[in-house]
Parts: C-alpha cells; sequence; structure tokens
C-alpha cells in the first residue's frame, strides 16, 4: 500500500513537471503557443513611421540582449584578488545585462584549459574572457572550433587570428601607433621599477616569483622592473640595484623563500619590488623592526590588504589594473559581437586592441579614494556607461565609441570623477 | 651502568651526527665563499622558525605515512585550520595562546572528520585523502569570501615565529609525542601496527581506532603548523585545485632523515631533526644566493640519497649478521679442530 503510494506521488509529479513550461492563455501564447497572431508579427517585424530612426526604450534591468548570453572566464588563481574584484565587478553587470558567467578553477595546465572550454561550449558559453591563457594558440583554435568568441589582453596572438571573426581581441596598454613590443607585464614590472627608483630609493630589492620557473608573466615583469629601474638611473636617480645580487625568487610556504627573505632583511635595502602580493612582506618587516624603513611596489588591486601599508606609509606604489576599466571592455565587445555587431566589436576588420591606462597609485590619498569609492559599490565604467557603445541603445556607436570610453579613464580622470 | 650511558652517548652522537655536519660544512662554505652571517642573528631565527614549521609538517605527515597512509588532504587541512582559526580569533579578539588552542583544536577537528571518513568508507586512503583534499580547500575557499585571514600587524596574536617561543612550542610538542609514542598504549599499538598490520590485528589491536587518533594528532600538528606560518607572514590565502598539495613537499626530506637515524632516537625527535637539518640547507643555500631551481635539484638529489640509504639500510644489517654468523662458524670449526 505504502510503494502503491509513493508510486502515485511519483507519477502526480512527473506528470505536473510536464506542464510546468506551459503557462496560461491569459499571457498572449508567448510561451505555450508556437503561432503568434498576426498582428502581434507584423508589430514586431515592421517598426511604425514614428519608431524608425529612433533609439527604442529599452530598460537596463538584465533584460537586454534579449537572447541570454553565458560568458566563460579562465583564471589562473581563483583566490588572486585581482581576479576576484573583477569576479565583483562582473557579477554587477549581471544586474543590468541578460548575461551570466562561467568562472574556471585555478587553471593550472593545458589540458585544464583546453577541458574548461570544451565544458564551457557545451554549458552554452558564447564567449570566453581569457583573463590567463596557458596554450595560447591553442585555446583560441579550440574556442574557434566551438563557435565561441574569444577575447584576449595576448596582444601576441592578435596576428596569427586577425582574419578569424571570433578572435575579438582586447585591451592594450600601448596606444594605437606607439612602437613597443613589450606586453602588460612588462609595462607594469617597469611601472613598478621606475617608480620605486624615482621616489628616492636607495638600494632595491626585487623579489621575482616564478622567475626559476620560466613562468612567462614573471620573467616579462622582471625585464621590465630592470628597466624602469634603468631609466629612473639614467634620469638622475642614485638608486643601487644590482640584477643578480638584488633579486630573490620563490613564494612564501617554501623554506627557500623564508631562508631568502630574511637573509635579505638583513641587508640594508630600503625600497622592495614584488612581483606578485606584496603582503607578504608586511609581517616579516614588521617582526624585524624596519616598519617605515623600507617601502614596497606592488602589481596588484585597490584592496584592503594594501589600505593599512598605504596608510602607514608602507607602500610606496601599487600598479593597479582597475578591473571595469582595464578587463571591463571585454562586455561590450563580446555584447556586440554576440548581438551582431561584429563590425563595433572589432577595428575595421581586425581585432580590437583597446587602449586602457594602467594607474600607478602612489600616494595614500589616491589610493584611499579609489578604495572607498569602489567600497561605496561605485564604478568607474557603470552598467549605464557602457550603453553608449550598444547599437541597441546609441545607434551612434561605433568601435571608436568604445576606444573613447575606456582610453580615456586614467588615473587623474578617475581621481576628478570621485570628486 | 657504563653501558647505559655508552649506548645514551652513541644514539646522542649519531642522532645529531647529520645536521652537526651540515652545520659546520655551510658554516665553513659561507665563510670561505665570502657569505659570512649564516647560522647567527636572524639566520638563526629563520632556521628554529623553519625547522619548527616543518618539522611539524613532518611530524603529521609521519604519523600516517609509516603506516602506509599517504595523507594528500596534509596542506588543506593546515590551510583550513589556519583560515578558520584566524579568523575566529580575530573576532574574539585572544591572546596568542588563545588563538594557538582553537587553531590546534579545529585541526584537530578536522584529522577526526580525516580518520571517520577513511575508516568507515574504508577506500584507500590516497584516494580519501585526495577527495577530502578538495572539499577542504573549497570550504577555506568559500569561508571570509575568498580572502582567507590576514592578521599583519597583530603582535599580541602572531608570536610563534621567534624564538623563544616557538622553541618552547616545539619542545612541548616534541615532548608529548614522546611520550604518546614511547609510554602509551596507543603508541605501542602504533608501533605495533607499523611492524606488522596483520599480526598486530590478529592480536587484538584496534587499527581502525588507532587510525583515527593519528589522524587527530596530525590534524593538531596542522593547526599548530598553521599558527607558526600565520606568525611569520600575518596572512594565508585559501588554495584550489589541489594547490595546498605543496605543503607538505617539505616533508618528504625530515622523514626520510628520520628514517636513517631512527634507530638511535624516538621517532618525533628524528623527524625534528631532519627538519633542522633541513633548514640547515635551505638557509644555506639562500646564504650562498643559490637559485630555487638549483636549490630544488639539490635537495630532491639527497631526499633520493636518504630514500635510497633508508630503503636498503638492511642490506648493511644483513652483511653485518653474515659476518657475525660466520665468524662464529669459524671459531666453532677451530674448536672442534683443536679437540
Amino acid at each position: 500500500m505504502k510503494k502503491k503510494l509513493i508510486a502515485m506521488l511519483v507519477c502526480i509529479g512527473l506528470v505536473a513537471s510536464l506542464f510546468a513550461g506551459c503557462k496560461s492563455s491569459s499571457d498572449g501564447g508567448q510561451s505555450g503557443n508556437t503561432e503568434p497572431t498576426k498582428g502581434a508579427s507584423q508589430d514586431a517585424a515592421e517598426p511604425t513611421d514614428e519608431a524608425q530612426g529612433e533609439t527604442p526604450a529599452i530598460a537596463l534591468d538584465g533584460t537586454w540582449p534579449e537572447e541570454h548570453v553565458k560568458i566563460a572566464v579562465e583564471c589562473f588563481d581563483t583566490t588572486d584578488e585581482g581576479f576576484l574584484a573583477l569576479q565583483s565587478y562582473l557579477d554587477y553587470l549581471t544586474d543590468y545585462y541578460n548575461i551570466s558567467f562561467i568562472y574556471s578553477e585555478s587553471i593550472a595546465s593545458a589540458e585544464d584549459e583546453l577541458s574548461f572550454i570544451d565544458s564551457s561550449a557545451a554549458a552554452g558559453c558564447k564567449a570566453l574572457i581569457a583573463y590567463y591563457n596557458v596554450t595560447k594558440e591553442e585555446a583560441v583554435k579550440a574556442c574557434i572550433e566551438n563557435g565561441m568568441y574569444y577575447w584576449s589582453a595576448d596582444a601576441g596572438l592578435a596576428e596569427a587570428f586577425k582574419d578569424n571573426e571570433y578572435y575579438l581581441g582586447g585591451y592594450s596598454f600601448l596606444k594605437a601607433g606607439d612602437d613597443s613590443s613589450h606586453n602588460g607585464d612588462y609595462l607594469g614590472g617597469y611601472q613598478m621599477g621606475y617608480s620605486l627608483a624615482n621616489q628616492g630609493a636607495k638600494h632595491i630589492l626585487y623579489c621575482n616569483g616564478g622567475v626559476s620557473l620560466g613562468i612567462q608573466m614573471f620573467i616579462d615583469r622582471q625585464q621590465g622592473f630592470f628597466d624602469g629601474v634603468a631609466a629612473a638611473q639614467a634620469e638622475g636617480s642614485t638608486a643601487v640595484f644590482d640584477q643578480k645580487a638584488d633579486v630573490i625568487g620563490g613564494w612564501p610556504g617554501t623554506d627557500a623563500f623564508a631562508a631568502a627573505q630574511t637573509a635579505a632583511l638583513d641587508k640594508d635595502y630600503d625600497a622592495i619590488g614584488v612581483s606578485f602580493s606584496a603582503a607578504v612582506w608586511f609581517q616579516p618587516i614588521a617582526t624585524v623592526g624596519k616598519t617605515g624603513q623600507i617601502k614596497l611596489a606592488t602589481i596588484g588591486g585597490v584592496t584592503d590588504t594594501f589600505y593599512d601599508a598605504f596608510q602607514t606609509g608602507q607602500m610606496a606604489c601599487a600598479v593597479y589594473d582597475c578591473e571595469e576599466v582595464v578587463f571591463g571592455n571585454s562586455i561590450v565587445t563580446i555584447l556586440n559581437a554576440v548581438t551582431g555587431n561584429i563590425d563595433i566589436a572589432r577595428d575595421n576588420g581586425v581585432p580590437a586592441a583597446i587602449y586602457v591606462n594602467r594607474w600607478t597609485v602612489a600616494d595614500a590619498d589616491s589610493f584611499t579614494a579609489i578604495y572607498n569609492y569602489h567600497d561605496e559599490g561605485k564604478y568607474f565604467v557603470t552598467a549605464e556607461d557602457m550603453t553608449q557603445c550598444f547599437p541597441a541603445f546609441n545607434p551612434e556607436a561605433s568601435y571608436q565609441t568604445v576606444y573613447d570610453l575606456y582610453s580615456a579613464l586614467d588615473l587623474e580622470t578617475a581621481l576628478a570623477k570621485i570628486k | 651502568m657504563s653501558r647505559k650511558i655508552t649506548k645514551i652517548s652513541k644514539n646522542i652522537i649519531f642522532s645529531l651526527a647529520i645536521p652537526a655536519v651540515t652545520y659546520v660544512f655551510f658554516r665553513v662554505l659561507c665563510e670561505a665563499t665570502g657569505h659570512p652571517g649564516f647560522g647567527v642573528g636572524s639566520d638563526l631565527q629563520t632556521i628554529i622558525y623553519t625547522s619548527v614549521y616543518s618539522g611539524l609538517i613532518a611530524l603529521a605527515m609521519f604519523l600516517n605515512l609509516t603506516s602506509g597512509r599517504l595523507d594528500f588532504s596534509i596542506g588543506s587541512t593546515l590551510v583550513l585550520a589556519t583560515i578558520l582559526g584566524g579568523n575566529i580569533a580575530k573576532e574574539l579578539r585572544c591572546s596568542g595562546i588563545v588563538f594557538l588552542l582553537i587553531t590546534l583544536a579545529i585541526g584537530a577537528l578536522i584529522g577526526l572528520v580525516s580518520g571517520l571518513v577513511y575508516v568507515i568508507l574504508g577506500l584507500p586512503p590516497m584516494v580519501v585523502s585526495l577527495g577530502l583534499a578538495m572539499i577542504y580547500e573549497a570550504i577555506g575557499f568559500i569561508f571570509n569570501k575568498a580572502k582567507g585571514v590576514k592578521l599583519i600587524g597583530k603582535s599580541d596574536l602572531l608570536i610563534y615565529a621567534r624564538a623563544p617561543e616557538n622553541i618552547i612550542l616545539i619542545i612541548i610538542v616534541l615532548a608529548i609525542l614522546v611520550f604518546l609514542m614511547e609510554y602509551t598504549r596507543f603508541g605501542y599499538n602504533r608501533n605495533a601496527l607499523v611492524s606488522g598490520q596483520k599480526i598486530a590485528v590478529d592480536v587484538g589491536i584496534n587499527e581502525k581506532k588507532n587510525a583515527v587518533l593519528c589522524y587527530v594528532l596530525a590534524g593538531a600538528m596542522l593547526g599548530i603548523a598553521g599558527c607558526v606560518y600565520l606568525s611569520k607572514y600575518g596572512m594565508m590565502t585559501p588554495e584550489t585545485g589541489l594547490s595546498s598539495s605543496s605543503y607538505f613537499m617539505s616533508a618528504f626530506l625530515p622523514i626520510f632523515i628520520a628514517g636513517a637515524i631512527g634507530r638511535y632516537s624516538s621517532a618525533p625527535i628524528a623527524v625534528f631533526i631532519g627538519a633542522v637539518t633541513q633548514a640547515f640547507l635551505t638557509s644555506g643555500f639562500a646564504r650562498m644566493g643559490m637559485s630555487n631551481s638549483a636549490q630544488a635539484i639539490v635537495n630532491n638529489i639527497i631526499v633520493l640519497a636518504f630514500l635510497i640509504y633508508s630503503s636498503n639500510s638492511y642490506i648493511f644489517l644483513e652483511q653485518r649478521m653474515f659476518k657475525e654468523k660466520l665468524e662464529a662458524a669459524k671459531a666453532a670449526r677451530m674448536k672442534r679442530q683443536a679437540k
């Protein structure tokens, strides 16, 4: 009897689920009825004369684009503060646009990356934001094979895929026409080194992270740092820096790093450039009683990790890739591509290279202002700002509109916006 | 009596020989190559810190590894216990000792879960620990919105990275472990299980209970190691994608050194001596400015050498035994011939 009752309840459940997708006829047959009325179809296909040439009033309430857009985001470390900040910004955008995101785990290998791309395609993703790329061209090829758009920060891939419309390009730290083959990591390292040497440092140490492991990102940052210090020295800085003796590698958690860090703190360094989070130096510096005597520079976000350090003068400089400026343009580019406006997504048929500014925050006031602005839930590029880049909202939108919106936001403009 | 004194002296000398030789070697080498400062001042502080931190992880690993249970969740247990314990201590604004006790208790609790899951599921320990490592990593990641724990500047809490606090800590830990291993039923049972599991179980030792206790102890060690780490760096970020497994890589050399000198001292002390030796090695290499990759190569060669020695040390024992038997046989034959 009991079994029969359970079976009956299961049957009722199954039958109910069959009708779950149907709505009553009072909803105008939008979902249940597959044959729309003649009048309705005419309304949709033939706009009235008054409406022609005018922007349709589209609400920014998460209903545009009409078809939901899923976007995959690949990252190298899900706990990275920069990535978490980007994630927070992307989640904010989901309240205003009909989009959602699938985030990767920490990608550690080529296999992980290609598997993530395949599974994202299977989940219905229309595009991939490559916050990280292990396999370079292979990742782009995998996206193309799966019919996904690819947005990347890696300028080196543009030449190989310039004719493929699935390759959207990305941002660039170089203005159009700038003659440089250096990438963002090099430039970040350069700014760190230049800034430290230029701020009166006497003896500089560089903490290079994964250079000895052959990780390209760290190699580029190191080279940039070396060149940045050299450039400042050429301009008159008296900072002492030896590219062999004044460099240590590795990360916390290893005995080798702890030993190298202690050996370094025994010396007379008064400035340290760190190619990853400088926060790993705060406590060791405090332990040896050198708080305030050593200035730190890092590539990192405007986050609460560095808030106190800036207030106490421990931080000399944070090279900051503002998430909504540097990576936020990916959403504009991708949404234009998936809504059929590929001419806006790409620059005259070639992959986009939207110039963005990397902010070198070198004083506590600027840091605090940016920190507080984000803390209040405000962004330098809001969901509303982005609408000017979409023809659905602004018929005049073009690639140049996107370029102008993002390239204009340097540190000074951002600080002015706050005031 | 004098025989006993001779034995103790021999044990002390053989136990301390490896770290002593390593220290002297690097002291001379660093001075000779113009890299002074090895093993003194702040370098000595780092050596002590590294010995305590790596020693605690090695002890946690040793408790299970010698019974054939390779625990992949060691790193994730350490990270999770530290993140939870650190944040609780921060909220409660408690003292350094309470912070240690909280983290230790959380570590032990995580160890208890690991042990229970292992004995209940009955799956190979590597499989169980891999699954648990992923779960612990995920909890650590979700907790506190992936921010981990930050106690930078809280000097009243972060007291375990410097001497004498860390020395006192490791002495207490070693004393408790030696007592548990050498003078309690748990220790006898564990040693019996390590020597011969089937026989030990056949004579009535409860293997499952012993395994769970080992996991609990290991978890407690990892909680303490987390406190030491946090005292050094002031922060810890969560790990994902099994990246926490890198935490136990530094535990192998101390365990293999312990395998080589284990017969001259109690196992926990041997493991800690191994950790001290490893700290001398890394500090010496750092003083001489050796790159990380070169250090990794040398370290792994040393690990391999100790592994080869530990795996083949019975050959020396066999040879000595054969030699003694041969001499005894020869003596007996001489005696017979003389008659």
